[in-house]
């Protein structure tokens, strides 16, 4: 299929092109409670095509693009009619022209992640992993799901660049259930790029151990403005927001006011000052840019915008690829300390969210633990919200360390100011 | 006009029959669907322009799925190029075995069926240029109405979905055309950006753009509503919802707890409430891709079942969930056409489609007047289910404060909505006549597994705690 296509985008009309192409084989494994639900397999090769074409406008030089999918089994008059398509629509894509990445050709030398083992034998020991937690009798796991997966990734360009590289995915989910007291359940998702058997015991235990604690939590929260200790997969989300708002495309169309040089956490900063790295998911972008990782902040100032080639180059700078995974190198205090009352500590949320544009977070509390003079008491309901650019200023982080798929540093921040919506 | 079939899966289909025919030789039950699915969607933004085809709604492929006690399904994309159904088979079968697990084998009752959905403007003989066109009409109008709007941006596409499924004593095709597109209005405050979003869909094609021309105005009204919105204080309300306030309320606090498959996992506390009242007598509930025409309407799903409108909760009482195939076979029921897949790429669930609440006799006006202190619910922007204890997470954009039964000018933002469901649904008192619906956005199982659906129903005035 790869050689028909690279045929007909020769001998298109396209003034450059590039084919991300990919073979992804899977094993899948779904359980209820310990016994098998069902059994999958994938075995799906994909290509994506991108055209471009350049042209004038206004005496403008400009250069549209358009992106098709090309199947397996489609023939080479189908795939020729594709991509005419495909020239044409790039014709009525009035974007400005910008450079494509330089060429390059490299294979990525890493070793299987999951040594060249059979991906179904890699799912079963995930799943041994996950339910070597289920020992604790009133809280167990309801329903799980994992999957291993294995993919080859290829990108060529018209201009010669031809990079190779594999990528490994242990990834799933599960719902651990407790009927201690009332009937609960609490969701976690793990993923993880090697065959990490200790860290899936690890979510399943964590789990279990959550569950047990919301069976017993009986009230809401009472309402007020607390400082709230956000640690763990939402602590990523919030601080995952500068990676989004250090985003080359919402720099350039002026969503992220964000610039190099200048603060990343507004003026006036009495907290931590933010000292973060972009880290790579692959060795290579979509378009064929090795991805080595970046700083993204020291001392709380921008040090670099990321994006891909159209608007890195609108931009003036050379194409860094898209990061989605922040490491947060800041240290800060022990946990015992970060949690001194009063204030709250949110452990499960039904969906957190941080909005990178609007600069809001919030979600509805699942578990929290509520630190007061009396002791630590045990809440579920209510919400939490607050604004980004309001406790940006004040962060201070916890000493102890957490690593999540798309997150690297302390296990959790405190914020001051946030508002609980409770009792 | 009818959407047009798949030349590449009629053409594949005799091998198709024979994969069937030779997995019925290892398995007392095999299946294959067969999608050959093509999104193009159109955008218009600061950013740029886009006319690509959607990466994740567009795929050709194949699912085999068999049945032996337990099910096992391997998914592909590339057919054998010597025809070899037997050694095809024989791959599936080294490939993934089904689990032991005791399942019933399903009816598998004889249909054949072939069905496609009509349209009135042919999307794809618009052609490119004009469809960049008319987007980028709609964004100049919504920029030329206030010089604070910082974007709007616009995005429409339309899906050509051709499906087949065949099965020992099933032949199955639909052919059908969802359009959707959405308005973000962007307008800033500091460095706080506020948006307003407004979905456009249909079973339909490209008559959908017309609808998105007349939702500017109210779109860029209230971005600049929220330039001046503030924080609300938390507490319980009484509050009139929006239709799609409504439906983000039927789909993400009711409809996720009524899939079965969530029943077959002890997941969903629905399972306890059926003949039960959940909800006060105004409310009556329907599920189904034969219940409405919008994007998620259909003929059949993706395990061969047929479409139906299913009817979830009558005048407040819980009558009966949504089901896909696997799990009616585990509870003894029959499925209601509701076994969804992402794409042949995934597992099917059982997953909701065209959702709403029936309308009432109120009129919206009424309803306004009728509340002493609250507020009018507007713009949902996400929610999250919680089957098993009935929690709401509902995200809601705008909140316009009500005093005295009118509308004083004052915009709160953003709101979070929490509660009990069972609460939020008994003290529904009022609906207003007309259901509307839109399928703007994509349903996830979980964090996952995305379809398109739509929900809605009539305005609705309920008792909402509001953060």
């Amino acid at each position: 299929m790869l050689e028909t296509i690279l045929n007909c985008l020769r001998e298109s009309a396209a003034s450059a092109w590039r084919v991300n192409w990919t073979h992804t084989r899977s094993a899948e494994l779904f359980f209820i409670r310990r016994g098998a639900d069902t059994r999958r397999a994938k075995d799906v090769t994909k290509a994506q095509v991108s055209v471009f074409h350049d042209f004038e406008e206004g005496g403008k030089k400009m250069r549209g693009v358009s992106r098709i999918s090309v199947h397996p089994g489609m023939a080479g008059e189908e795939i020729r009619r594709a991509v005419e398509r495909a020239v044409g629509d790039a014709a009525y894509v009035k974007n400005p022209w910008f450079e494509l990445p330089d060429a390059l050709v490299a294979e990525d030398a890493s070793p299987d992640a999951f040594a060249g083992r059979p991906l179904m034998d890699v799912a079963r020991d995930a799943a041994d992993a996950l339910f070597s937690a289920d020992t604790l009798g009133d809280a167990f796991i309801n329903s799980a799901e994992v999957f291993a997966e294995r993919r080859e990734e290829r990108v060529i360009a018209s201009n010669g660049l031809d990079v190779r590289f594999g990528k490994c995915a242990l990834k799933g989910e599960l719902v651990a259930q407790c009927v201690r007291e009332a009937d609960v359940e609490v969701y976690r998702g793990f993923g993880y790029d090697t065959a990490d058997l200790e860290a899936v015991a690890r979510v399943a235990r964590e789990a279990l151990a959550a569950a047990r604690d919301r069976s017993v939590a009986r009230e809401a929260p009472k309402a007020g403005v607390y400082d709230c200790v956000l640690s763990g997969e939402e602590l990523a989300t919030l601080l995952g927001a500068y990676a989004e708002k250090a985003d080359a495309g919402m720099i350039f169309a002026k969503y992220s006011s964000c610039r190099v040089g200048a603060s990343l956490q507004g003026g006036e900063i009495a907290g931590e000052k933010l000292d973060m790295d972009l880290l790579p998911s692959a060795p290579f972008s979509q378009e064929g840019v090795p991805m080595p990782g970046l700083p993204l902040a020291r001392e709380g100032v921008l040090q670099n915008i990321h994006g891909g080639a159209r608007f890195c180059r609108y931009l003036g700078i050379a194409p860094t690829g898209s990061y989605e995974r922040v490491r947060v190198n800041n240290d800060g205090r022990p946990m015992d300390e970060l949690l001194k009352a009063p204030c709250i500590r949110p452990v499960l949320f039904s969906d957190f969210q941080a909005d990178a544009l609007a600069g809001r977070f919030g979600g509805e509390i699942r578990l929290a633990y509520i630190y007061d003079a009396d002791g630590v008491h045990i809440v579920t309901g209510g919400s939490i919200s607050g604004s980004l650019q309001a406790v940006q200023k004040d962060y201070a982080f916890s000493s102890e360390r957490y690593a999540g798929r798309y997150y690297e540093g302390p296990m959790a921040v405190r914020l001051r100011g946030v508002t609980v919506a409770g009792r | 006009m009818q959407v047009a079939p798949s030349a590449y899966l009629r053409a594949a289909k005799p091998f198709l029959k024979e994969l069937v025919a030779e997995l019925t030789k290892r398995y007392p039950y095999a299946s294959v669907l067969g999608q050959d699915c093509l999104c193009r969607e159109y955008f218009v933004a600061a950013t740029g322009m886009g006319a690509n085809e959607d990466g994740l709604l567009t795929a050709r492929g194949f699912v085999a799925r068999v049945y032996k006690n337990g099910w096992a399904e391997y998914s592909f994309n590339e057919l054998p190029e010597d025809g070899d159904a037997a050694a095809f088979a024989e791959k599936i079968a080294r490939a993934v075995e089904p689990p032991m697990t005791a399942d019933p084998m399903p009816a598998d009752e004889p249909l054949s069926l072939c069905r496609s959905s009509e349209f009135a403007i042919d999307p794809e003989s618009l052609g490119s240029a004009e469809w960049l066109r008319r987007l980028s009409a709609i964004r100049e109008e919504a920029l030329k109405m206030d010089e604070r709007l910082v974007d709007c941006m616009v995005r429409c596409n339309y899906q050509v979905i051709r499906k087949i499924f065949l099965s020992p004593r099933r032949d199955l095709e639909q052919n059908l055309l969802w359009t959707s597109g959405a308005l973000v209005v962007m307008a800033l405050r500091g460095e706080e950006m506020k948006e307003a979003y407004r979905p456009f869909s249909g079973l339909a094609g490209a008559e959908v753009l017309e609808n998105m021309r007349g939702g500017v105005p109210g779109a860029v009204r209230q971005a600049l509503d929220l330039l001046d919105s503030e924080p609300i204080p938390p507490g319980e309300y009484e509050c009139v919802c929006s239709p799609e306030v409504t439906g983000m309320i039927v789909h993400e606090a009711f409809g996720h707890g009524v899939e079965m498959d969530m029943f077959v996992k002890k997941r969903a506390l629905a399972e306890e409430y059926i003949g039960k009242r959940v909800a006060s007598d105004l409310v009556t509930m329907h599920d189904g891709a034969a219940a409405a025409s919008e994007v998620a309407s259909g003929f059949f799903d993706d395990e061969g079942s047929t479409a139906a409108d299913t009817l979830i909760i009558e005048k407040g009482i819980l009558r009966r969930g949504i089901c896909d195939l696997v799990s009616a076979g585990r509870l003894g029921v029959m499925p209601t056409g509701n076994g969804r897949r992402e794409s042949f790429e995934r597992k099917a669930y059982t997953r909701m489609t065209n959702t709403f609440f029936e309308g009432g006799s109120d009129k919206v006006e009424e309803m306004i007047a009728s509340i002493g202190y609250g507020f009018l619910l507007e713009d949902p922007s996400s929610g999250m289910e919680d089957p098993k204890n009935w929690g709401i997470q509902c995200m809601v954009n705008v909140a316009r404060e009500i005093r005295d039964g009118k509308l004083t000018g004052r915009v709160f933002s953003p709101i979070v909505l929490t509660g009990y469901v069972p609460d939020l649904l008994q003290s529904i008192s009022m609906m207003s006549e007309r259901v509307e619906l839109s399928g703007g956005g994509f349903c996830g199982k979980g964090y996952k597994e995305w379809v398109k659906v739509s929900d809605g129903g009539p305005y609705i005035k309920a008792r909402i705690r509001l953060g």
